[in-house]
């Protein structure tokens, strides 16, 4: 596809057969190459994992290739370090904030190049340096609050103002609009706009084809650490840049029988959460799971969707409100109870909750399960028999691994979701709670997750599926919600017929169904209810 | 697993060149300090210096296993013995701390568990009725306690308040040192001993001996046995999978449903046991009264044991005797010169620094790992990659 | 009874307070800038010692004060770099290296002094020298003051200066902004071009340096001589002196202050017969109080389950946060009163 490639424009940035191979093996980048023309907007697109964020950790000087050649300027530089980066004029916001939050806006922005006053640091220099810097390209910040006091949005401003006052003639996004809201994604989209009209450029990290299309000039497309190809954008409809991106059509056809629904597993009441920063995540969610169906929660990450998990899952308690398992409130809910009443988890975060890395397999297989025959007899565990167990479960979940006994860190990403998802699917649960469950895999393992969910419904399992990914829970889902700032704010019975654009306008809060719409759902109609029990 | 069984290979070549590394440097010291100063000429200086340093290093290394008569190589049973006594406490301590280690855990409290342990096993020592047999296990199993007991403070403290175990430990240290010394003075002191030491310990209270002419006692034993347990339950039963679970990550060990704040809790104690018993072998086998005035240091022994041996307690076992080899070695140079032992601390921190940078060597590794993958990509796409 | 508590209060003991908090007050800032950097730094009770026994040896065989001062702070910073170097260059843990440091300083304290000296136990065959007290001009005359005040050692005066200069430099000084910064989010500072190993770097020399002053003051003031082990523990507790102080400077001079104070009560207790074994360990035992205390109060409402969440432990600003308990409290009492 390299033939897509043209050479007119004056190109700023040229990567040539960029190789990086990470300490554990695993090839982030392999033969890439890509050039950048002064004064666009270019969208690095592809899969999570495709490589994007290695191949431009690598530009900005954070991790260093295992061998290729960085053409910035026309000439071949050395980027040892973010430093000799910000330097030659590259500026990077990434997707984890680089911010200090206890510091004040304008330190975070002028830290490393503080004015002087003396031998202090000049406070009201620092202010108007900020503050001008903001204005010059639309860009206002509240320059004396602190971090940790303002939105996510302001807090990427500060984070492009840090990269203008360091004089950065080309800068990189990675995955801006991934923790913004709608508006503050228009404003960004403005803000980047204005930045290329004053001669600057920008390299756009993304896997969202919509935005793509609104603001790109031209995208490189990378797939498993390779480039698929460069193109110009006005070339191309979204359908073929997702054809380059996954490789193959999304065929999303999943056979689904009518659900067979039995009697209610899982009951949430009136939730409520308040953060211990005093922010209210979750405000009176109710709803339940019942046997045999899969419930879809839709909204935009970070309306109370990983609160609700948490909590749901014992790992968080919640400041008001009940969880119910098979019709009994559950008192003492932690992981170990929830688990021992019939549920498992799949998190969302598999690294962190999800697996043990140094463990292995089948370390990782059994932690649930540990104590009981035939892993482990008086307290002693059983060796031979976890092996066949894991074995076992390696053929039957498509596990590529060679051994059992390969520690888990050695795995794929899609690998390493489908250790967590032998676990919990084996486990003989009667309600899976799938968080996220095929994020930042490839489309083979999410494929075969998603059959594997709808298979366990059919077998009469409740299933919570909590999905960003709109498509998944369309075809997956029999029934849906939408969360938005903590509450329900929609409810769908039937799923035939629904849309992404629909789901989309509740999940931004443009619209929301009326409180009789929601009954049983929402704060109002929960408190009725509970004057009518007591 | 070829590839795993490769980086270990690759972490013995390195450790070994770390101890390489340190030996040298004790060299040049000695090389440099044994210069004479009223050397006629720098060539006569120069050669005094490697005269000495390595009639000095014949001693450090050879001596806890040979000993000369004439120019005739004879084992040193003496210094064999002394080698294997030394190591048992170390042994135990760099056990008690692997437990900890395992879990991810940084106690740095088996000082203090130990020197309490002793206190305690003394008492019952000097006054718990003497039946043979059975009264050394009391004294032991009453060090193991207390050990215990000292241990719980800082974990009720990391379990339920979060306090960090660093601080909390390194003070239970301090109180341990004070409380112990005041309780042996007031209740226990021999006033007819000219220093402070306890009453000696009843007959029945001693370890039995193997070798009884320079004091070998069955502590070692003790401590090899101890090791092969510990591994045992870290690497085959239900609490030790839990314990290295959370080691690997806490945040799982808990999502699993394992009990993570009271396993850890375990843990703490459990090591605090173990270290309990780390002085009191050494004060019922070798000798028979309390005779310490400060801290012994065995704890601090038991942080870089514990990490040299990646907390696998079958490799504490080689790297107490290793730490024990050179401190003897260094002893018996120090008879035979006049070299001050001590200057094996600065091969044990050498060899410390050294096998515990990660760096150190790494790009060794890193190529061999890199030239791996590039083969594997190879073979998968079919492709020339350089 | 009374005269013999009035005699533990006098003026003498005020003076022994401020003598035995000295070394722990400039270790324990030297932990603080450490800490702050995010590169703790363990090695205090090794640098401590290592200076102790450099200044000696030096103004023995010099017989000058200066050379004395700039080798034992030059001690001090080897070591920081030392650790420095392992820790942030060779990727060794920074605690087992700091262990390691410790070890390297014990033994090697006493092997350079056999091999010097010929003496294991103490520098008293060594001619060394002593840094000067000072009295303080006109303040010395005031009556009450002037005996409080004047005629302590110089390094205790540096000490206290240094408290407000290291204040002004960690919370006013770009140097300052950089080393929070790097402690907090290493990432966000590299972001921007601050190299964190250098910034920790910097750092640990500060640290090193404050550290040997505290190391000069045990051997050259305090006693006139340098005995093995002589820190014995002061590096330790100086951590733990600034566990409870905080992160500001003023806090962790309090911290050593109190530790200074159970140190100073502890020889002045044994005329009234409490055996000095208790005085001793009385400090110890006030930390760990003072820490369960703090991080009780420290934990949030719904800790129960959020406690086993992660394997996180605190510190920080101890006093703030006991003040806000207390101001809580009251507030809440205030509450209920009307």
């Amino acid at each position: 596809m390299k033939e897509m490639h043209s050479d007119t424009g004056v190109s700023i940035l040229e990567m040539r057969d960029i190789w990086k191979v990470y300490p554990n093996g695993v090839i982030a980048n392999a033969n890439v190459d890509i050039q950048v023309r002064k004064g666009e907007i270019h969208a690095l697109l592809g899969e999570n994992g495709a490589g994007k964020t290695t191949l431009m950790k690598i530009l900005f000087g954070f991790e260093h290739p295992s061998s290729g050649k960085i053409l910035y300027d026309g000439k071949e530089v050395a980027i040892a370090s973010p430093h000799k980066a910000i330097a030659m004029g590259i500026g990077m916001v990434h997707q984890h904030f680089m911010l200090v939050p206890s510091l004040t806006v304008a330190e975070n922005v002028l830290l490393g190049m503080e004015p002087k006053k003396g031998l202090s640091v000049g406070m009201a220099k620092a202010f108007e340096i900020v503050r001008q810097a903001g204005n010059q390209y639309g860009l206002s910040v509240p320059v004396e609050k602190k971090i940790e006091d303002i939105s996510v949005g302001m807090r990427q401003r500060v984070e492009i103002i840090k990269t203008l006052v360091r004089g950065a003639n080309l800068i990189i996004l990675d995955e801006p609009t991934a923790v913004l809201t709608p508006q503050e994604t228009v404003e960004l989209f403005k803000a980047l706009r204005i930045l290329v009209d004053r001669g600057k450029t920008v390299i756009f990290i993304t896997h969202k084809l919509n935005e793509v299309k609104q603001i790109a000039d031209r995208i490189t497309v990378l797939r498993k650490g390779h480039v698929v190809g460069t193109a110009e954008v006005k070339d191309m409809t979204q359908v073929e840049m997702s054809r380059m991106m996954v490789g193959r059509d999304v065929e999303m056809v999943i056979e689904k029988k009518p659900a067979v629904v039995g009697p209610e597993l899982l009951c949430v009441k009136k939730l409520h959460y308040v953060r211990e920063d005093k922010v209210a995540v979750l405000n009176g969610v109710s709803f339940s799971v019942r046997a045999g169906e899969i419930l879809g929660i839709a909204g935009v990450e970070g309306n109370g969707q990983t609160e609700l998990v948490q909590i749901i899952t014992g790992l968080l308690s919640p400041s008001k409100g009940d969880i119910a398992v098979n019709e009994k409130v559950m008192r003492r809910l932690n992981p170990k109870t929830a688990r021992k009443s019939g549920m498992s988890h799949i998190p969302s975060d598999r690294m962190v909750r999800g697996v043990a890395l140094e463990s292995t397999v089948e370390e990782n297989v059994i932690s649930d399960r540990y104590f009981k025959k035939p892993f482990s007899a008086y307290g002693i565990q059983s060796p031979r028999k976890i092996t066949r167990f894991t074995k076992g479960l390696i053929d039957q979940f498509d596990i590529r691994v060679d051994s059992s006994k390969r520690s888990v860190k050695m795995l794929s990403g899609g690998n390493i979701q489908k250790v967590v998802v032998a676990r919990e699917f084996t486990a003989g649960a009667k309600i899976i709670i799938a968080d996220q469950p095929t994020r930042g895999i490839d489309v083979g393992a999410s494929d075969f997750i998603r059959r594997q969910l709808v298979e366990e419904r059919d077998q009469g399992v409740g299933v919570l599926l909590i999905s960003a990914d709109l498509t998944e829970l369309l075809e997956v889902s029999d029934r849906i919600l939408v969360l938005y700032r903590g509450e329900v704010v929609a409810h769908f019975d039937e799923v035939e017929g629904l849309t992404e654009e629909t789901l989309g306008e509740y999940m931004l809060g443009i619209k929301r169904m009326s409180e009789d719409d929601l009954k049983g759902y929402s704060q109002e109609t929960a408190t009725d209810k509970e004057g009518m029990e007591r | 697993m070829k590839l795993k069984f490769r980086i270990d290979t690759f972490q013995l070549y390195r450790t070994g060149i770390a101890i390489g590394i340190a030996l040298l440097l004790g060299y040049i010291i000695i090389f440099f300090s044994k210069i004479p100063s009223d050397a006629a000429s720098l060539w006569e200086g120069v050669r005094a210096g490697f005269d000495n340093a390595n009639e000095a290093f014949k001693w450090f290394l050879l001596g806890p296993i040979v000993r000369w008569r004439g120019n005739e190589m004879l084992f040193n049973e003496r210094g064999a013995i002394q080698w294997l006594n030394e190591s048992v406490p170390i042994i135990i301590t760099g056990l008690a701390v692997s437990i900890v280690f395992s879990a991810k855990q940084f106690n740095i409290g088996a000082e203090g568990q130990l020197f309490m342990g002793a206190v305690a096993a003394t008492f019952v020592a000097v006054h718990f009725p003497a039946i043979p047999v059975l009264h050394p296990i009391v004294v032991i199993l009453t060090a193991m306690v207390t050990g215990a007991l000292w241990a719980v403070v800082p974990a009720l403290m990391k379990a339920k308040l979060k306090a960090s175990e660093l601080v909390s430990s390194l003070m239970m240290n301090y109180v341990a040192l004070y409380m112990g010394l005041f309780l042996i003075k007031t209740f226990i002191r021999d006033t007819k001993a000219g220093s402070l030491v306890s009453l000696p310990f009843a007959a029945t209270a001693q370890l039995p001996f193997i070798n009884e002419r320079y004091r070998l006692h069955i502590g070692i034993v003790i401590a090899v046995v101890s090791a092969v347990v510990i591994w045992w339950i870290l690497r085959r039963t239900t609490w030790g999978y839990q314990v290295r679970l959370i080691g690997d990550n806490i945040n799982f060990a808990q999502y699993s449903g394992i009990a993570t704040q009271s396993v850890v809790f375990q843990v703490q104690v459990a090591s605090g046991a173990v270290a309990g018993m780390a002085g009191t072998l050494e004060m019922i086998g070798y000798y028979d009264r309390f005779l310490w005035l400060f801290s012994p240091g065995y704890g601090w022994d038991g942080i870089i044991i514990a990490t040299l041996a990646r907390n696998n307690p079958l490799f504490v076992l080689v790297a107490a005797l290793f730490f024990s080899y050179i401190r003897v070695g260094a002893k018996i140079m120090g008879r035979n010169t006049d070299i001050a032992p001590e200057i094996v601390s600065i091969l044990q921190a050498a060899i410390i620094l050294l096998v515990t940078a990660e760096a150190f060597l790494s790009g060794l590794k890193q190529r061999s790992i890199e030239k791996r993958a590039r083969k594997v990509e190879e073979a998968l796409t079919g492709r020339e990659v350089k | 009874m009374s005269d013999t508590l009035l005699g533990i209060f006098s003026w003498d003991f005020i003076g022994s307070v401020i003598r035995v908090t000295t070394p722990i007050l400039l270790a324990a800032m030297g932990a603080l800038v450490a800490n702050l950097a995010g590169s703790p730094n363990i090695a205090l009770e090794g640098t401590m010692l290592m200076s102790a026994f450099i200044g000696v040896i030096v103004s023995g065989f010099t017989q000058n004060l200066w050379l004395a001062l700039f080798a034992g702070v030059l001690s001090g910073i080897t070591m920081s770099l030392v650790l420095a170097f392992f820790a942030l260059k060779m990727k060794t843990d920074i605690i087992l290296a700091a262990i390691a440091l410790n070890i390297f300083s014990t033994g090697g304290t006493i092997f350079f002094l056999s091999t010097l000296t010929g003496d294991k136990g103490s520098s008293a065959s060594v001619n060394s020298l002593v840094f000067p007290n000072i009295d303080l001009p006109l303040i010395k005359d005031i009556p009450v003051l002037g005996e409080i005040l004047s005629g302590h050692h110089i390094i205790t005066y540096v000490a206290i200066v240094l408290i407000f200069v290291m204040q002004y430099v960690l919370y006013h000084t770009p140097l300052g902004l950089r080393i929070r910064a790097v402690g907090e989010n290493p990432d966000a500072a590299e972001s921007v071009g601050i190299s964190v190993n250098k910034t920790r770097l910097i750092a640990l020399i500060i640290s090193g340096t404050l550290t040997s002053l505290g190391g000069l003051f045990l051997s050259m003031g305090y006693v006139s001589w340098f005995a093995r082990d002589m820190t014995a523990g002061r590096g330790f507790i100086a951590l733990a002196a600034q566990a409870l102080g905080g992160v500001s400077a003023f806090g962790v001079a309090l911290g050593a202050l109190l530790f200074g104070f159970a140190e100073a009560l502890s020889y002045s207790l044994q005329f009234l017969k409490v055996p000095y074994e208790f005085t001793q360990s009385l400090p110890f035992i006030i930390t760990i109080a003072v820490l369960a205390f703090y991080a009780y109060i420290r934990l949030p409402q719904n800790v129960k389950r959020r406690g086993a969440q992660s394997g996180e432990t605190r510190n920080g600003r101890l006093f703030q946060r006991v003040w806000e308990y207390f101001s809580r409290r009251a507030g809440i009492r205030k509450g209920v009163d009307s």
